[in-house]
């Protein structure tokens, strides 16, 4: 009999040991999990999507700005109010964007290297604008304007140039939203918990099972609540599953917000670079050298400038916010995690106690 | 329990373990971050840095390296290592502190492989040195198109400067684009300091480029208005001054390989002009569709009878930060091993064991030779200036052409903004030694 005492009283406190670890790891694994599916929410919404949307804007604006500011050219407009409101609404602007995207910077020095070299070029566009707007005041037929003129258009469409600096940015932004999304590291994250809650939801049908036939009971209260709060741990931490959900939901409104911008501010920009060979072309006559002889022959013009020229509206924004705070809908649930896991071990050793006091009982 | 816990502590120091052997098994000696200007600049010697020594170089390029270089030192962030395209930049870090010294870190052996001449401009007139010279080039170079080099040949500055369209066949004489983004202007200014060097001499150069010639002095004045002759004539520059203005420096030379009366003859750029060339249609090849004459050959006597000086330019490496890895890096970039890789990219080296015959074609050859065997040459004088000054110059050359007849005014104003310029900035801040000699 004592052997037999022995091996029982043995295999409880193993059962007993196996099963408290299993549900720090399966509580620890699933607050993990629950904790950084809260904190990419809050990085998403914080910085992520906004940068993405900043510089979605400032690059809009300043299309916008080139665009107004050519066609004040076109227009002789520039001989009373040079680049014009419009121009300078959207360097305003571009501006705030910029210093906002800066603030949000997600892609760290590189980034922020990329923002100071665009904060640095936009100085050199808008000083080119405005001389060439001084000299064009004082005399149309000078050379020199349209010279500042074009090269500030280069420092924004050339290799290299803000909007391509810009364009790289949003590359950069976006995969910082995808690696928090989608890399294999932060998938087997998100499931870490799932393997250990299985073992000890399977571990507590064991001991269920080992104390009916050692004991002839029909099932353990203790084990049996236990087994119920697991499955309410697990499914407060299976809506982690719900909150990534929405953020790819998220942002897949953000990449197509960005494409209609993109596409929006693409057509404003070719208005704005035929506008420019409109100009180049009437002035020129095919004596302005290589390059700008390319440019024109390779634009079509515009010849009516009475319509009201179009402007990018950014789209999205609801759906986008929207998504993420769908995402963080069950946020107010989370502490049930480690409460759940608390209550599962209190309930493990309440259920195992009673049997394993009473063999320490026996064996003295 | 006892060996649960064994186990458990099995486990975890065999974890340790393996997570310490995979971090060194990646082989990392650590990293060194670099600044430049093109993104394939230093690839080849870049690969074969990371290769031999493990050390992983963080390379970033941009076009506005200045810029950029500037707002990062600003902000305390600078490089550990970085390309300076331009001496004036040089001179100020290393005046204010930002820079480490190299002559204990290159190695006075490493130094005498370098010609005196080099060796004296890396110095820039500085007490240390701060600089080596990573790749270079040759600026008195005037390129043409092999089938169409004007006959008879000019002999002289004076009769290449005087070639007009009926010699040229119908097609303009010189090949211009004044047009580079924010620093626009630059390949006038090469013009008129390779005038003035040419016609005036070294001693005339250096101290026009140090600030201690005025701007409206008879020599400067006489060297803008030569380059004026020849870019306000339509038959010389096509589409004159307007068209000079607006095209971008690298468009062009495109004109020289086209065979028709919009075509153009000669143009006046530096030797990085060949790998630009190279890039256009057709893709031509040195020595086989384009030659160079050097600009300073034109002429048979120098005007200081000391023989004649040949304008450079340089990438130079400089060090912000002192750490093993940078240390290393700029040994390797300034080593002859390193600088035997920049012929495979078609860039020239200042190292005197990079012989010519490591180049494979003549053109690169020739002027290979002279960077290395020559003992005059003059740093671009624009690059020595300080950057007030220097933008000053790449704008009032724009205006000049926008409005040839107000050249006198635009020497004044340069002059005034020289003299400002003196007063914010220390004496000591001006480069004087742009071709290496002592004032």
């Amino acid at each position: 009999m004592s052997v037999r005492r022995t091996t029982t009283l043995r295999t409880l406190l193993r059962l007993g040991v196996a099963l408290l670890v299993l549900t720090v790891v399966t509580g620890w694994f699933a607050w993990s999990a629950v904790a950084h599916a809260h904190a990419t929410i809050d990085r998403a919404r914080d910085s992520i999507v906004p940068a993405i949307t900043e510089v979605s804007a400032a690059r809009s604006a300043l299309i916008q700005a080139d665009r107004a500011a050519v066609r004040s050219f076109r227009t002789d407009a520039a001989q009373f109010g040079g680049p014009g409101e419009e121009y300078r609404n959207q360097i305003a602007i571009a501006t705030q964007n910029l210093t906002r995207a800066a603030e949000d910077n997600v892609t760290g020095e590189r980034g922020s290297q990329t923002l100071r070299l665009v904060q640095g070029q936009l100085a050199s566009y808008t000083s080119l604008i405005e001389q060439a707007a001084a000299i064009y005041r004082q005399n149309k037929n000078a050379a020199l304007w349209m010279t500042d003129l074009w090269n500030a258009s280069q420092l924004l469409h050339a290799d290299a140039g803000v909007l391509d600096q810009l364009d790289t940015l949003q590359k950069d932004q976006r995969a910082v939203l995808d690696e928090e999304l989608d890399s294999a590291g932060i998938f087997l994250s998100r499931l870490s918990w799932l393997f250990p809650a299985i073992l000890l939801l399977g571990l507590l049908g064991v001991t269920q099972l080992y104390l009916t036939r050692r004991f002839r009971r029909v099932f353990n209260p203790g084990l049996l609540v236990a087994a119920l709060c697991l499955l309410g741990l697990v499914s407060v931490a299976a809506l982690t599953f719900d909150a990534y959900h929405h953020l790819a939901s998220a942002r897949s409104a953000v990449d197509k917000a960005s494409d209609v911008s993109l596409s929006q501010a693409k057509a404003i920009d070719e208005e704005g670079q035929q506008i420019l060979a409109e100009l180049m072309r009437n002035r020129c006559n095919g004596e302005c050298g290589y390059t700008v002889d390319a440019f024109v022959r390779e634009s079509p013009g515009v010849d009516d400038l009475s319509r009201e020229p179009g402007s990018v509206q950014l789209t999205g924004n609801e759906r986008i916010t929207k998504n993420i705070k769908d995402a963080g809908e069950y946020r107010s649930l989370a502490f049930l995690v480690p409460l759940g896991a608390v209550l599962v071990l209190g309930l493990i050793v309440a259920g195992l106690y009673f049997h394993i006091d009473k063999y320490r009982y026996r064996a003295k | 329990m006892t060996r649960l816990r064994s186990s458990a502590l099995l486990v975890l120091v065999l974890t340790v373990l393996a997570v310490t052997a995979a971090c060194a098994g990646t082989g990392s000696k650590g990293s060194v971050s670099l600044l430049g200007t093109e993104s394939d600049q230093f690839e080849e010697l870049l690969d074969a840095f990371e290769a031999q020594t493990g050390i992983e170089v963080s390379y970033r390029s941009t076009r506005a390296l200045d810029q950029v270089l500037l707002a990062d030192v600003q902000n305390g962030t600078p490089p550990d290592v970085a390309a300076l395209s331009s001496p004036g930049d040089l001179g100020r870090y290393a005046r204010q502190g930002y820079l480490e010294p190299l002559d204990e870190v290159i190695g006075s052996q490493v130094l005498s492989e370098y010609s005196t001449q080099w060796q004296k401009l890396a110095r820039a007139g500085l007490d240390e040195l701060y600089a080596v010279p990573v790749e270079v080039n040759l600026k008195s170079i005037v390129w043409f198109n092999k089938t169409s080099w004007p006959q008879p040949v000019p002999q002289t500055l004076d009769q290449l400067i005087a070639l007009r369209s009926t010699a040229a066949g119908g097609r303009s004489t010189w090949c211009m684009g004044l047009g580079s983004g924010a620093a626009s202007g630059w390949p006038g200014t090469d013009w008129i300091e390779d005038i003035l060097l040419q016609r005036f001499g070294e001693q005339v150069y250096q101290r026009w480029a140090a600030g201690e010639l005025p701007w409206n002095s008879p020599e400067v004045a006489e060297a803008w208005a030569t380059w004026g002759e020849i870019v306000t004539d339509p038959a010389q520059v096509r589409g004159g001054t307007t068209a000079a203005l607006l095209t971008q420096f690298g468009d062009a030379g495109r004109l020289m390989f086209e065979n028709s009366p919009e075509g153009c003859l000669l143009e006046h750029q530096g030797s990085f002009m060949m790998r630009i060339y190279q890039g256009y249609e057709g893709e031509p090849q040195p020595g086989i569709d384009f030659e160079f004459v050097e600009f300073q050959n034109l002429d048979e006597a120098s005007p200081d009878d000391s023989g004649r000086s040949s304008m450079v330019a340089a990438d130079m490496v400089v060090m912000f930060n002192n750490t093993p890895q940078s240390r290393q890096l700029v040994q390797f970039l300034a080593s002859e091993e390193a600088q035997r890789l920049l012929p495979k990219g078609d860039r020239l080296s200042a190292h005197k064991n990079v012989r010519p015959d490591a180049y494979d074609n003549d053109v690169s050859q020739r002027i290979s030779a002279v960077l290395i065997g020559s003992e005059r040459l003059c740093f671009d004088a624009s690059d020595m200036m300080p950057v007030t000054m220097r933008n000053a110059f790449y704008r009032a050359v724009q205006e000049y052409l926008s409005d040839p007849a107000q050249l006198n005014a635009l020497l004044i104003n340069l002059d005034n903004t020289q003299e400002s310029v003196r007063k914010t900035l220390p004496k000591e801040q001006w480069l004087t030694n742009s071709c290496g000699q002592e004032q």
